[in-house]
């Protein structure tokens, strides 16, 4: 009976320690770091694609009608613009992005991130990708959840863990999915040259180039295994946090060699790194502040 | 239990468990769902709302070619085909050496549009050439190249990909459509006539000594 009660109430208080890490308010210098990061990421990202605005977003470029992007699995699409719409779009995303990255009109940028990510996809589906979608859902669970508010006793910025369990989710949906569609619907576990033929093709860098000249092949099986077990664990490695350093420096390293190895995709292992900020705790980011502020008065003494 | 749960703060955390709850099920879930790629959810999802959510999963497939789309195009009063640089009509790049016309490209080998489109996109291109470099053109044809991977040539490569730079792979070369285009219309050239056009090679594909075109039209 004492038996039952004891683990009845464990059960209980395992629980509730369940619900509060789930939904209480917790510090929210994570998350401003993550705003602050992925707002960068979504500004590179359309400074990038605004360098061809014309061909983007105008009559200019070729574009697929209705029923095309039907037949290919896509929505309709969002009307497209003239020289001045997009002057406002950009000023529109400049602004937004400000005012997200200051901390000023929060809901009022969210809502301007949204809607700017929204159209920019939806425009034109042919450039949209993967990165494209993240900044939808994001900025999207971000404009939906509970902002911030300041506690009265420490005045530090808190917010509802709502927002923050979410987008976490989604970076650990992102390797867990992506594991099992590699290793389960895929070729991951069939072959042991998938990543070294991926290699090889039209994303192939220089660097890329060079690996394949140098590296041996069964070097290239090694880096594939890393990858699948890397995101097939994802949910262990990032959830427990003993286990964060391993993944951070696995995931940080196959976004960086990512971005060495295909062109262009940069901007996905930029927005993906994003994401860490928010595993890292409230106590480690002072305490990298703190690292910086010295660092920037020795380089720079007056 | 639930009283415990909910002596801190009642309304408010009964609010964020149901947002939580929502996020999963709005987000979360068919997020997680679409990028394992096993498959449709039960559940009738818009078009819209699956794209969405199908972000995850990429590159998950062995790769046994990789390929590329090429155009060319024939001038008034020339009967020769020159290959078009993509960048003139498409200066957007996409991921990859590639451009975003590569990508339209690719969407046009779809059966259901493919002859339509690439029509459509004869006659804008034929447009935009005329306006841009004042260039006088008749006949626009889309082909499709590819090379086997774990070949000396991709295995073992000098440097990044480039589609325009001397490939001596074997390359396969395969014809999507021909076209004239007259007064802003495009007709199929194949269809006036029974016999095959050959497709030969582009020279810089060809492996040295010259070989003879393999073409798959």
């Amino acid at each position: 009976m004492n038996n039952a009660s004891t683990s009845g109430t464990r059960g209980n208080g395992l629980l509730s320690r369940c619900v509060t890490a789930l939904v209480d308010d917790i510090d929210a210098l994570p998350l401003r770091v993550f705003e602050v990061l992925f707002t960068a990421t979504f500004l590179l990202r359309l400074g990038w694609l605004g360098l061809s605005w014309r061909e983007w977003l105008t009559e200019e470029g070729f574009h697929l009608n209705a029923a095309e992007l039907a037949a290919v699995g896509c929505p309709e699409p969002l009307p497209l613009l003239n020289a001045a719409g997009a002057v406002v779009l950009a000023v529109a995303i400049c602004l937004s992005a400000a005012g997200l990255i200051l901390n000023k009109v929060r809901r009022l940028a969210l809502l301007g991130l949204f809607a700017c990510a929204l159209y920019t996809q939806g425009v034109d589906w042919m450039s949209a990708s993967s990165i494209s979608k993240l900044f939808v859902g994001v900025y999207g669970i971000l404009l939906l959840t509970p902002g911030y508010i300041q506690d009265a006793a420490s005045k530090r910025l808190m917010i509802s863990a709502v927002p923050v369990r979410l987008v976490q989710g989604t970076l650990i949906c992102m390797y867990l999915a992506s594991g099992i569609a590699k290793g389960f619907s895929g070729d991951w576990l069939k072959h042991n040259d998938v990543l070294y033929t991926l290699m090889q093709g039209v994303f192939r860098t220089d660097f890329a180039a060079w690996c394949l000249r140098t590296l041996p092949v069964w070097s290239w099986t090694t880096m594939q295994w890393t990858t699948l077990l890397f995101e097939l664990e994802a949910p262990v490695l990032f959830c427990v946090q003993k286990l964060r350093p391993i993944a951070f420096v696995t995931g940080i390293g196959l976004h960086l060699m990512i971005a060495l190895m295909m062109k262009n995709l940069i901007f996905f292992s930029v927005q993906m790194v994003s994401f860490y900020a928010l595993f890292v705790t409230p106590e480690q980011w002072r305490r990298l502040g703190v690292c910086g502020r010295t660092l920037l008065r020795r380089l720079l003494p007056c | 239990m639930f009283l415990r749960l909910l002596s801190f703060s009642m309304t408010g955390r009964i609010k964020n468990i149901c947002l939580l709850a929502a996020g999963g099920v709005v987000w979360i879930i068919p997020f997680f769902w679409a990028g394992t790629k096993l498959g449709r959810l039960p559940v009738r999802v818009p078009d819209r709302l699956w794209q969405q959510y199908n972000a995850a999963g990429l590159f998950t497939l062995r790769c046994s070619t990789w390929s590329d789309w090429h155009i060319e195009i024939r001038r008034v009063g020339s009967g020769e085909w020159h290959a078009l640089d993509m960048a003139e009509v498409s200066p957007m790049p996409a991921t990859g050496y590639r451009q975003r016309m590569d990508r339209i490209l690719g969407d046009t080998r779809s059966k259901k549009i493919g002859e339509s489109l690439r029509r459509r996109l004869a006659v804008w291109m034929v447009q935009k050439l005329e306006q841009q470099t004042g260039q006088q053109v008749t006949g626009v044809r889309y082909l499709h190249r590819s090379w086997q991977t774990n070949t000396p040539e991709l295995a073992f490569p000098a440097g990044h990909w480039d589609g325009d730079e001397a490939l001596h792979a074997p390359t396969r070369v395969s014809k999507l459509g021909e076209y004239e285009v007259v007064n802003g219309r495009a007709t199929p050239m194949q269809s006036k006539s029974t016999v095959p056009v050959p497709v030969p090679q582009p020279r810089i594909f060809r492996r040295a000594p010259a070989a003879a075109p393999s073409a798959n039209a």
